[in-house]
């Protein structure tokens, strides 16, 4: 909990900070076999030479643990400070008890005064102490893993790589040849102001530190009365690589500028406030450096033992683009657009198309028990004709014939011509 | 009086009808199923004791019944179809079944009645029933339910390609070649048999009463001889 005292880190915010687009976290591509080649700006009109880029620019970029780390170091300059263990207590105060029409606080002895009679003690009173008063033996500082803090100082230098970040935190960059930039050797051995600014005027770093100088203001809040009275922007830093070069003199006094020597990177200069993306402008000796002092992703460090660049965990994180890329589509199957189902099976039985697929021979099959089926209806009723002794069309014209004149006979024999044969057979006597 | 348009009655035909109220009949049974179910999806200890016993007992009869005269058939060809044994036959029953082919209920299998076969048969004779099938039995169940078996994999018989690639090397080109294997008992009926996926068939409406006893006892299961040939045309 940070309470109020004298805490001497200046730490500056940026103006109208731009949030980091996370598609350039760990966008950066690992060169393979060749590194890229980074030009040094000379000051006079000779040939630029080049030194190539270090791996440290390569590295993965982490903001939360560069967040991290730099919230724990800036706890470890604070010193400690408490209210007086005094304060508040140095009366001989005593409660006048119950009966005086007055609560029962204890009360300045004595009289004379307006002070006589007044509450003292608590912390309701005035003059008197504060509740629960704060002690020196709180948790001021913080421990860092050193592996943390080198990766959060490897992340910061990589970041720095990255002009889009450098100008989301604000800097001004627009004129500035190259990024990372790399400024001969010859600036080391500057040892006046004025050609300093001439030298930053000339890579075109001169309106970032510009932008910092017109930025001076007073701080609002109570920093004003706590020795932070002033503010201002974040110019260039300026880092080096020779022991006891005069460009620190130089460049100190600028405003915005900062120098740090290459050996002894502080987060708090990489990444002021936490946040990514500080200009740097490095020197050829510091920039050559830069490779023994953090080595690479394969090769561990000369100066810090045992430490290797982070690797990430993937090191191109567009999976799109690994997907359809070239090398990945030439490899993958093509689709299948024909897909195979199995025949639905008809029952033979009942479907005669099926029939004839596995058996040809029933379509003559099914012909010849037809044809069989015919004339066994034909020989049936052939023997059934037979039975039944079916006359020809003259006997049965014969017999129609003899049968209408029978009938005639039969009709004409009604006049009983034998009526006395009739008699007799009736046996009437008359 | 006005002559008015003679038009047709418009009526719906009797056999959606039949079909409507069969379907409807079928949901109610159903639904019905699945509250009882509900109720006994709970599995009593007395089950499972009943299931265990059911076992022994089984393996004991198996045991008395192996000691029987070996049962003789008198055909060329015999049909094994599987009526029932689920939960209560002994493990050892089972491999006998599983060796004859007879993985499912009410699945069929062509066998030539060996000693060797028939002597699996007296083992498990209350899940099975078996007869002599005829030709036309023969004929209709692999036109119909024939499938075979390529690469464990079950493949319907739609084409006489695929009977001649398999088996073509022993003469057999087409689907009548293999009837005449079958019914016959010719010298590559076994070549035949492991062609083709054991028939899986229909449970019948009628003709099964559910019951271990012998065919010849007014029961199911046993060697029911040519009346084998209703029981197949009401399951195909």
């Amino acid at each position: 909990m940070d309470g109020p005292g004298q805490v001497n880190i200046f730490i500056f915010n940026v103006s109208n900070p731009k949030p980091l687009n996370p598609s350039f976290v760990n966008t950066t591509p690992m060169a393979a076999a060749a590194r890229p080649l980074v030009s040094v700006q000379t000051l006079e009109g000779d040939a630029a030479p080049t030194v190539p880029l270090p791996d440290v620019m390569k590295a993965s970029i982490r903001p939360d643990i560069v967040n991290f780390v730099h919230s724990n170091i800036s706890r470890n300059s604070r010193q400690p400070y408490a209210v007086s263990k005094r304060a508040g207590h140095q009366t001989s105060a005593e409660s006048w008890g119950t009966g005086r029409a007055v609560s029962r606080i204890p009360r300045v002895p004595g009289g004379g005064t307006h002070r006589a009679g007044q509450g003292a003690f608590g912390n309701m009173c005035r003059g008197g102490r504060m509740f629960a008063p704060t002690k020196i033996w709180r948790r001021w500082h913080r421990k860092i893993n050193v592996q943390q803090k080198r990766h959060a100082v490897v992340s910061a230098i990589a970041a720095s790589a990255i002009p889009s970040l450098v100008q989301a935190r604000g800097h001004r960059i627009e004129s500035v040849p190259e990024l990372p930039l790399v400024v001969s050797d010859t600036v080391e051995s500057v040892e006046k102001s004025k050609e300093a600014v001439k030298i930053l005027q000339k890579i075109g770093a001169f309106p970032d530190a510009e932008k910092a100088k017109l930025s001076h203001g007073i701080r609002p809040g109570k920093g004003k009365m706590r020795n932070r009275r002033h503010i201002s922007r974040k110019g260039p830093l300026i880092v080096y690589g020779t022991e006891g070069a005069k460009v620190v003199k130089a460049f100190r006094n600028i405003p915005g500028v900062e120098v740090a020597n290459v050996d002894r990177l502080n987060l708090l200069k990489l990444a002021p406030g936490g946040h990514l993306g500080r200009f740097i402008i490095w020197t050829k000796s510091a920039f050559e450096k830069l490779d023994s002092i953090y080595g690479s992703f394969h090769k561990a460090s000369e100066k810090k033992k045992g430490y290797l660049l982070p690797r990430p965990r993937m090191v191109n994180s567009d999976l799109a683009r690994i997907i359809n890329s070239d090398e990945v589509q030439s490899v993958v199957r093509p689709i299948k657009k024909d897909v195979k189902r199995a025949p639905l099976k008809k029952n033979p039985l009942t479907n005669l198309n099926a029939m004839l697929k596995l058996n040809p021979y029933a379509k003559t099959a099914k012909r010849m028990a037809l044809l069989a089926e015919k004339q066994r209806i034909v020989a049936k009723k052939e023997k059934l004709d037979k039975k039944r002794n079916i006359v020809s069309k003259e006997e049965a014209s014969a017999i129609k014939s003899a049968g209408k004149s029978w009938y005639q006979t039969m009709v004409s024999d009604s006049d009983y011509a034998d009526f006395d044969n009739f008699s007799k057979w009736l046996g009437v006597s008359q | 009086m006005a002559e008015e348009d003679s038009k047709p009655l418009n009526y719906i035909s009797e056999v959606i009808l039949k079909k409507r109220k069969n379907t409807e009949a079928w949901a109610l049974r159903k639904k019905e199923q699945f509250q009882q179910k509900k109720y006994q999806s709970i599995k009593k200890p007395e089950d499972f004791i009943h299931e265990y016993r059911n076992k022994e007992v089984d393996l004991i009869r198996m045991k008395r019944r192996v000691k029987r005269k070996v049962p003789e058939a008198n055909s060329n060809t015999l049909i094994i179809i599987r009526i029932q044994g689920k939960k209560d036959r002994h493990p050892r029953t089972r491999k006998v079944l599983y060796s004859l082919g007879l993985r499912r209920r009410f699945s069929a299998v062509f066998v030539k009645p060996s000693e060797g076969i028939m002597a699996k048969l007296q083992r498990v004779e209350p899940y099975v029933t078996y007869g002599y099938p005829n030709l036309k039995s023969i004929k209709e169940l692999i036109y119909k339910k024939g499938h075979a078996r390529m690469e464990q994999r079950k493949v319907p018989l739609t084409d006489n390609n695929i009977i001649e690639q398999e088996l073509g090397k022993f003469g057999i080109v087409c689907i009548e070649d293999m009837v005449h294997q079958i019914y016959n008992a010719g010298p590559h009926f076994k070549e035949v048999v492991r062609f083709m996926w054991p028939f899986e068939l229909n449970k019948p409406a009628e003709g099964l009463k559910g019951s271990k006893t012998s065919f010849k006892e007014d029961g199911d299961t046993g060697n029911r001889e040519d009346l084998i040939n209703e029981l197949i045309n009401k399951m195909n």
